[in-house]
């Protein structure tokens, strides 16, 4: 029986070899993920390891709120002292860090959708990470040292003037050197400029150290110096051995970009979910083919579990070795992955690649397990074939029966879907890797509550859609609408795999759609500045510097500031966004709506005061009069009292609003998010605009906009996220077209007689292609069309908690139908292989009887 | 051939036919020559393997020859390529096959009308009905074929085959799968074909009782004519045939 398996695989090469792609694809998206990611992880350790060389023991301040990408505050300059007093040290400095930007040749900012660019300060030599390839570290306040892969890519060199800019004013400076990290031109993909510490201080704004460094005295362990050093400070330090902070800072970055692994393996779930699909239909009309020598082997004495186990070993060996290919096509996935990460902002740098035996053990498991269980039903169907089939004269599989049953069971499933769904966003299930969880299973069972439902639908759906063909196409288009529902099943499960695909485009174009609308109406509603000044990036914080020069622009009546910061309340766990405002001038550039409270209470808003939002307060059990506490990321805790309660809609400001002064106060607050400006009468946006741009000259990483240029700003940043998804999604979209191609093959080959015979009473190879052609037209218009109603379904249910914070559901109706062209589009493609194939059938051999 | 004989429709010039290469070649057919006048009812005999289906496949275009020639009303077929060819089918050929000989998802109807859709000309509707009547199919036409009996189907064929007015049909063991009354109504129709319409048919078959009906029959042995003559009874034509074959 093996050798029957094996024999039948060889035999149909094709056909296995279609399958398996799907397979393919799939696992190496898996695969490419957690080599990507892994290459990250490996480089970042490498990076910190080298970072943290000649540091034993590493003192940071604490941040009292734990948040992604933020740093720990800043300690005071006598902080050094204190950890100089400790026994056993032979060298102790302090550094500072903080995120700064450099200029290209043009005076322009050098920008970044992901890593930054840092400015670091020079030490002694025991801790300088650098390798310098050219020049040395800067010796005076004007000279800089940049990071090779810098330098290289906008042509700086030791000599060379370049500008820099950090909380300070720019400031040009002479590179006095260009450095490496070992063998890395860059931290992780961030830019480095190295300055001598004062200077660094001074740009920065860091009156203190970042980061202290200390190596031991001869004969004193790393650890019993830590202990040393942790005796001598506070609890507010955090105190640790080089080795321990280089695992932290790589675990750290490591941990703010899971989110990357965690998505990708999101979008590879789906390639694979669409490959079983295709797998699935394979294996189906593979069996239905083989009816006869199923029912020849039965004749001549195989058992039922011989025939069972013969079709499953086919799905095993397919499995293995298109997992075995799928994870060899991860090691060429990987740079790509990298490539369109870094195409939309997000370089993360690059070094060798990394293998772990984690990813071939889970590309082989996730690609025979996808393939094996898809196999499964097929394999019980060939089990159940009665050895008298061998007799019958059936060359083509008779239609399956769609029974009531099955609608039943189509509904009942999507039921569960909905709920669980609803469950997931409204519900309560816990921990959020349980909502996770939830959705994912909701969504899963939304899907295939549409594909059991699908075969009822391909005759209706395919009638509809190929009556325009018939019409425009005559016979072709008739014949091919006949032949999508010839067997509704087979059509059904092609046109579900590129369901899948189609649904989640329509639910981002939506989701897309309704983030467009919200931020325009949110910002209309809350925003009645003339204009906003925020960094180049977008979401960069802005130095305080910025507002004076502001104030004193031709035709600014007021400049108010907004802050964001992380609190957390004492006693709890979750963070809470806050937002600092300037009280005196924040109604000139805002709308605020009441709940509780008006405009007067946010002009009488004290230190000590603040505003919440409804959602909050309920969540919080809060009301007018009540107090509430915050840790705060660098202060000491600080209490408020609630002042009124506003509706934050979807505008630029949220959360709960406290004074700016008491964030500065209370908060060690000081870079700003942005700041409105309020226009003096009849003050033109742009001309405002023009005179804020010469205004902060010196702060080249400001930006003043109008407001209908922040609108366009922030749809940008909407498109641009949406073109990832996008290029992620196109590889289950293209799994999906595989499997309309090898549909199309099988029943091309299937009806081969037939073919011939209509070739000859005289159709003519044109007209055997656009049957074929149009047949796939009509399943991918019927899996677009099923995608459609999913998407808008899925994306129903998914915004439903949204509504409540100003999400506008719209239905982006030009992009649907750009959709559908482009699934018709794709269809056609699609049916270039099989239309050809069908177009040279041998008349002769197909019309002969043997 | 005089100028007074009816005009040919097909014929063939010393047609050869070899499968395969070297020491496995298999001489199919070893030089055929033959005319076929028009509104002739010709029969092509012979036992298995004698090459009678290879020499109908090359007559109608569907194989290419080793060597020799064939004219199909008037035009010599051997240089056509697939479009011309399939223009030819279209237009000038009819074909009967033993089984599988109609489009599964589409009417009887449709069926019929087969040849002109694919052309894109629309029936003579007159000509149509008078053809729809004469194969008995008149309450069956919207019928698909797995819901006619085989003899219907065969019926559909022989109608399609009509409904062009071809030059010429080809017949392939047309009563291959029917029993006797079906084999009976469909061997009528195309003699009807003949006599009433002056159609040319040339049909294969190894059934000497559809033989019968034809004005004359062909007997092939090993790739070559043995014999070729006048129309015979059933047991002539069984006579025939033991004489030759044996």
């Amino acid at each position: 029986m093996q050798r029957i398996a094996l024999k039948g695989l060889l035999a149909r090469k094709l056909r296995t070899v279609l399958t398996g792609f799907a397979v393919v694809l799939g696992v190496a998206f898996v695969a490419g993920t957690f080599i990507f990611t892994d290459t990250i992880d490996a480089s970042f350790n490498d990076l910190f390891e080298r970072t943290q060389k000649g540091v034993d023991v590493s003192v940071q301040a604490r941040l009292a709120v734990e948040e992604e990408f933020a740093s720990p505050p800043t300690m005071p300059a006598d902080t050094l002292e204190r950890v100089r007093s400790a026994e056993g040290i032979e060298e102790a400095a302090g550094s500072v860090s903080a995120d700064g930007t450099l200029l290209d040749r043009e005076g322009e900012p050098i920008l970044s959708q992901g890593p930054p660019t840092i400015i670091v300060s020079t030490g002694p030599e025991r801790f300088d990470p650098f390798t310098y390839t050219d020049g040395g570290p800067p010796d005076a306040a004007g000279e800089v040292v940049i990071d090779k892969g810098t330098a290289d890519e906008f042509g700086f060199g030791v000599g060379d003037r370049v500008t820099v800019s950090g909380r300070a004013p720019k400031k040009d400076y002479t590179v006095s050197g260009v450095a490496t990290l070992g063998d890395s031109e860059n931290l992780a993909g961030s830019r480095l400029v190295q300055m001598t510490l004062p200077e660094a201080q001074r740009v920065t704004g860091h009156d203190g150290y970042d980061e202290i460094s200390v190596a031991a005295a001869g004969g004193t362990t790393p650890e019993a110096l830590k202990a040393a050093i942790a005796r001598e400070l506070s609890g507010d330090f955090a105190v640790r051995t080089g080795e321990e902070q280089a695992a932290k800072q790589a675990q750290d970055l490591s941990d703010a970009l899971g989110f990357i692994r965690t998505a990708l393996l999101v979008f590879a779930a789906v390639a694979l979910l669409v490959g079983s699909f295709l797998i699935f239909n394979t294996f189906s009309v593979t069996v239905a083919q083989r009816t006869k020598e199923f029912a020849l082997l039965r004749t001549l004495g195989a058992s039922r579990p011989q025939i069972l186990r013969s079709v499953l070993l086919e799905t095993v060996i397919i499995g293995l070795i298109a997992s075995a290919l799928g994870i060899a096509c991860g090691l060429l996935l990987a740079p790509a992955l990298a490539a369109l990460m870094a195409s939309f902002g997000l370089d993360l740098g690059s070094t060798s690649i990394v293998l772990e035996p984690r990813t071939i053990f889970a590309g082989l498991a996730v690609g025979m397990i996808a393939t094996i269980v898809s196999g499964l039903v097929p394999a019980r169907r060939a089990t159940r074939i009665e050895p008298v089939a061998a007799m019958r004269d059936s060359v083509t599989p008779g239609p399956g029966r769609l029974r009531r049953r099955r609608v039943v069971a189509a509904v009942l499933v999507e039921a569960a879907g909905v709920l669980s769904l609803l469950y997931g966003l409204l519900g309560d299930p816990g921990a959020s890797s349980a909502t996770a969880t939830v959705l994912g299973l909701g969504s899963l069972l939304m899907i295939f509550g549409f594909a059991l439902l699908a075969p009822t639908l391909v005759r209706p759906l395919s009638g509809l859609i190929g009556r325009p063909l018939a019409r425009f196409q005559g016979l072709t288009g008739r014949l091919a609408r006949e032949n999508a529902r010839r067997q509704p099943q087979r059509t059904a499960v092609t046109a579900s795999a590129l369901m899948i695909g189609v649904a989640l485009v329509v639910l981002v174009a939506i989701f897309a759609a309704g983030l467009r609308a919200t931020i325009d109406q949110g910002i209309d509603k809350q925003v009645q500045a003339v204009g906003i000044v925020t960094h180049e990036d977008g979401f960069s914080p802005l130095p305080d510097g910025i507002t004076q020069r502001l104030a004193q622009v031709d035709g600014v009546a007021n400049v108010s500031r907004v802050r964001f910061e992380t609190g957390r309340l004492v006693g709890e766990t979750g963070t809470t966004s806050v937002t600092g405002i300037d009280t005196g001038s924040a109604l000139d550039v805002l709308r605020l709506e009441w709940t509780e409270g008006s405009d007067a209470t946010l002009a009488r808003l004290g230190d000590g005061d603040a505003v919440i939002t409804p959602d909050f307060a309920a969540e919080h059990d809060l009301a007018v009069g009540d107090s509430l506490r915050f840790v705060t990321p660098r202060g000491p805790e600080v209490g408020y009292r609630v002042a009124g309660v506003y509706d934050p809609g979807a505008g630029v400001i949220g959360g709960v609003l406290v004074s700016n002064a008491s964030l500065e106060r209370s908060w060690e607050a000081k870079d700003i998010a942005f700041a409105l400006v309020a226009g003096a009468p009849d003050a033109d946006p742009g001309e405002v605009k023009r005179a804020e741009q010469a205004a902060l000259a010196e702060f080249p990483t400001a930006k003043p906009q109008t407001i209908d240029d922040f609108k366009a700003e922030q749809n940008k940043q909407v498109d641009t996220l949406v073109g990832l998804v996008y290029a992620l999604l196109s590889l289950s979209v293209i799994v999906a077209l595989l499997g309309i191609v090898n549909t199309l093959a099988l029943s091309v080959h299937e009806r081969t007689r037939e073919l011939g015979l209509l070739r000859a009473v005289g159709m003519s190879r044109r007209q055997v292609r656009r049957m074929v052609r149009a047949e796939s037209v009509i399943t991918a218009a019927i899996g677009a069309l099923l995608g459609i109603v999913l998407g808008i379904a899925f994306a129903a249910i998914v915004s439903r908690p949204l509504a409540s914070d100003g999400f506008v559901f719209e239905i982006p109706v030009v992009t649907l139908i750009v959709v559908t062209v482009l699934a018709a589009v794709a269809g056609v493609l699609a049916a270039i292989p099989p239309a050809r194939r069908a177009a040279r059938v041998d008349v002769l051999r197909a019309v002969t009887t043997e | 051939m005089t100028d007074s004989a009816p005009q040919t429709i097909v014929s063939s010039t010393d047609l050869r036919r070899v499968y395969g290469e070297g020491e496995a070649a298999v001489h199919a057919l070893r030089g055929i020559t033959l005319d076929f006048p028009a509104g002739q009812f010709t029969a092509i005999m012979g036992p298995s393997g004698s090459g009678k289906s290879t020499l109908m496949h090359l007559l109608a275009g569907l194989d290419t020859a080793t060597s020799g020639s064939v004219t199909i009303d008037g035009r010599e077929i051997g240089g056509l390529g697939d479009k011309a060819l399939t223009m030819l089918r279209r237009d000038r050929l009819g074909f009967v096959f033993q089984s599988f000989n109609l489009v599964p998802v589409l009417t009887a109807e449709e069926n019929i009308l087969l040849p002109l859709t694919l052309a894109g000309r629309k029936p003579d509707r007159e000509w149509l009905d008078g053809l729809i009547d004469s194969v008995d199919l008149r309450d069956r036409l919207t019928h698909r074929p797995a819901e006619l009996s085989g003899g219907q189907q065969q019926r559909v064929a022989v109608a399609r085959a009509l409904v062009h007015r071809p030059a010429v049909v080809f017949a392939d063991e047309p009563t291959g799968n029917l029993d006797t009354a079906a084999s009976d109504e469909v061997l009528g129709l195309l003699r009807r074909a003949v006599d009433d319409l002056g159609q040319t048919v040339v049909m294969v078959t190894h059934d000497a009782q559809a033989a019968s009906v034809a004005d004359r029959i062909v007997v092939l042995r090993d790739g070559e004519v043995v014999h070729d003559g006048q129309g015979e009874s059933t047991e002539g034509v069984l006579d025939l045939m033991k004489a030759v074959t044996v």
